[in-house]
């Protein structure tokens, strides 16, 4: 089959937050041009943040994504909090960490099953899965409903979060509230995560090795996805405010997205890269997922993100039950009294005098960073929000320049479906719209 | 559950016309319009909107829907009546379509027969946080048909 031409065009049908094609052009069994084209618009947020109080900064940015709600409020909180430079206080920050994980289950959770799982079973999309395993839809759905509740009962409402303030929540869980969240949590820990495991356990992941640059948080007490400081495989760790040194921005001109390449080559965020880096610092139960699936750090095959997936929900199930348990403890006190007016639920909001603040963590999907600049007036006078999906574009291209020509002997729907796999092992946001997919070839 | 009633607008905000959904129910909750109605405010939720619905005995949904009518057009739908709607393959700009999540619930034995679906057409979706002019102005004859069904909709 060598000396083949193929050329593969497969157009992403239009979704809110992008659009994205997948462009391979191979003449005479040689490899041209391996593209993959993103029409983004992460600036456009950046720019609605312009001349806006801090106090707005939030409410807009958690908007951003749908999905992702609580990651962008938490960076968007921690760049002000650094610019006014505030520390909360230790019971905030473990609600924001469990939030988090609520979070990181309820999105991965949509991305293994729904997303995933139909490409390896040979569905088109969730909905004829949802016909031959209704039980895989419905396990799903109850993860779901968990990260649900405790967002709900933590921040008040499940997408966008309402409570989350600078230094604190407007509305403060009681300890009741959060002592109803832990028979849930554990009823679907011992419930649902067998069954999720032995049916990825029995899924046939395609194979891709590319050594590359794993860059995530990293934290000494625990597997990073609030605070640390930024690893990377490759070039050791920075801090949040050196973020620039690892994260130069590059426009390429066939995507409006910018590409983000480290100093050398591009590099990958999420949940591979956080677990090649830090699985060591994994629950139990969740070492115990990674083993029965076979994953290993570190791991070079992209196919595999989907594990780790599975293997952070577990983590996450985990690290919310104690983290509970410790607020529990301790106790749910209100703070207020003690804490600077300058807070989000002050009712006289400060004025901010000339600053910046940084504010670095991992969304589901990756390393996620907001920069504002306030002017005297303690408006906002320019922004820099860095999402993951823009961070992995060049990473996913550097891995369809590898996988193409050893595949180019199998039929093209193959070779399409494997690229497009691919794309989504990323969990990209632009993934919820790539099961609907045209597909063109051109010979 | 006290309440039997249940409004849902989803949308996102940042989006101009694609959030009349959450604006109308800020229209009808900063008017107290909303007695014995709970209202939520969807976002753009996808599959949670399947327990959102299931406990309430009358349910509307409110979105920006393009029909490919004349800006501001106001339709209502069964949820049953949408699956066969010449909608193209995509019916709405939220990450995971209204339509997929009834199609998938359908599946898995939830059941829309309390499901009301109130559509009206955008002008535009476009970077922007305030609604374009004639969808603001539609805005009280949107929200009489959302309580006029609400309180016309026979329960299960």
């Amino acid at each position: 089959m060598s000396g083949k031409d193929i050329h593969v065009d497969v157009h992403h049908i239009a979704r809110v937050e992008g659009h994205g094609n997948i462009l391979v052009d191979v003449k005479s069994g040689e490899l041209k041009e391996v593209k993959l084209e993103i029409v983004e618009s992460p600036r456009f947020f950046e720019a609605m943040l312009v001349n806006r109080r801090f106090s707005e900064a939030v409410h807009i940015t958690s908007r951003i994504c749908g999905i992702c709600a609580i990651s962008h409020t938490n960076a968007s909180l921690k760049a002000i909090e650094d610019a006014l430079g505030i520390k909360p206080t230790w019971q905030t920050e473990t609600l924001r960490r469990i939030l988090t994980a609520a979070e990181i289950i309820d999105s991965h959770v949509l991305h293994y099953f729904f997303l995933a799982a139909p490409d390896f079973v040979g569905a088109p999309s969730v909905i004829p899965l949802a016909s031959t395993s209704p039980d895989v839809v419905k396990t799903a759905i109850r993860f779901k409903k968990l990260a649900h509740d405790i967002c709900d009962t933590i921040a008040g409402r499940h997408t966008h979060p309402i409570s989350m303030v600078v230094d604190g929540f407007t509305n403060l869980v009681t300890e009741d509230q959060m002592l109803e969240l832990l028979p849930k949590i554990k009823k679907v820990l011992e419930n649902d995560i067998p069954k999720t495991v032995e049916f990825f356990s029995k899924l046939k992941i395609p194979q891709l090795e590319r050594k590359t640059d794993n860059v995530c948080l990293t934290h000494p007490d625990e597997y990073a996805f609030y605070d640390g400081m930024i690893k990377s495989s490759e070039t050791g760790e920075y801090k949040h405010r050196d973020y620039k040194l690892k994260m130069a921005e590059h426009v390429v001109d066939h995507s409006t997205a910018k590409h983000a390449f480290g100093p050398l080559k591009p590099y990958m965020v999420g949940a591979l890269s956080r677990f090649n880096n830090n699985s060591g610092q994994l629950m139990p139960r969740a070492r115990e997922v990674a083993e029965k699936l076979e994953l290993q750090a570190p791991s070079y095959n992209p196919y595999q993100i989907t594990l780790a997936q599975i293997v952070e929900s577990v983590h996450c199930l985990e690290s919310t039950i104690e983290l509970i348990e410790e607020l529990l403890s301790r106790g749910i006190k209100d703070e207020r009294e003690d804490r600077p007016p300058i807070a989000g639920w002050a009712t006289k909001l400060p004025q901010i005098k000339k600053s910046w603040g940084v504010g670095v963590v991992e969304a589901p999907r990756g390393l996620l960073v907001h920069e504002y600049k306030f002017n005297d007036d303690g408006l906002i006078e320019s922004a820099n929000c860095i999402i993951p999906t823009a961070q992995n574009l060049a990473n996913i291209e550097a891995d369809m320049k590898k996988l193409v020509p050893e595949m180019l002997d199998r039929p093209r729907e193959e070779i399409t479906l494997l690229l497009e796999m691919l794309v989504r092992a990323y969990d990209p946001c632009i993934s919820c719209s790539a099961h609907m997919l045209k597909v063109d070839f051109i010979e | 559950m006290n309440e039997n009633k249940l409004v849902i607008g989803l949308g996102n905000i940042l989006l101009k016309d694609e959030g009349v959904g959450v604006r109308c129910i800020e229209y009808l909750r900063s008017r107290g319009l909303d007695n014995d109605i709970k209202l939520v405010d969807g976002a753009t939720l996808g599959f949670d909107l399947l327990d959102e619905i299931k406990d309430f005995e009358k349910v509307v949904v409110v979105d920006a829907v393009d029909m490919g009518k004349e800006p501001g057009h106001i339709t209502s739908f069964d949820a049953e009546q949408l699956l066969s709607l010449p909608c193209g393959e995509k019916f709405s700009l939220h990450e995971i379509g209204l339509i997929d999540v009834i199609q998938v619930g359908k599946k898995i034995g939830y059941n829309f027969g309390n499901v009301k679906i109130v559509g009206i057409q955008p002008k535009e979706v476009s970077r922007g946080d305030s609604l374009s002019e004639i969808i603001e102005e539609k805005m009280p004859v949107l929200v009489e048909r959302v309580l006029k069904e609400i309180d016309n909709q026979k329960g299960e």
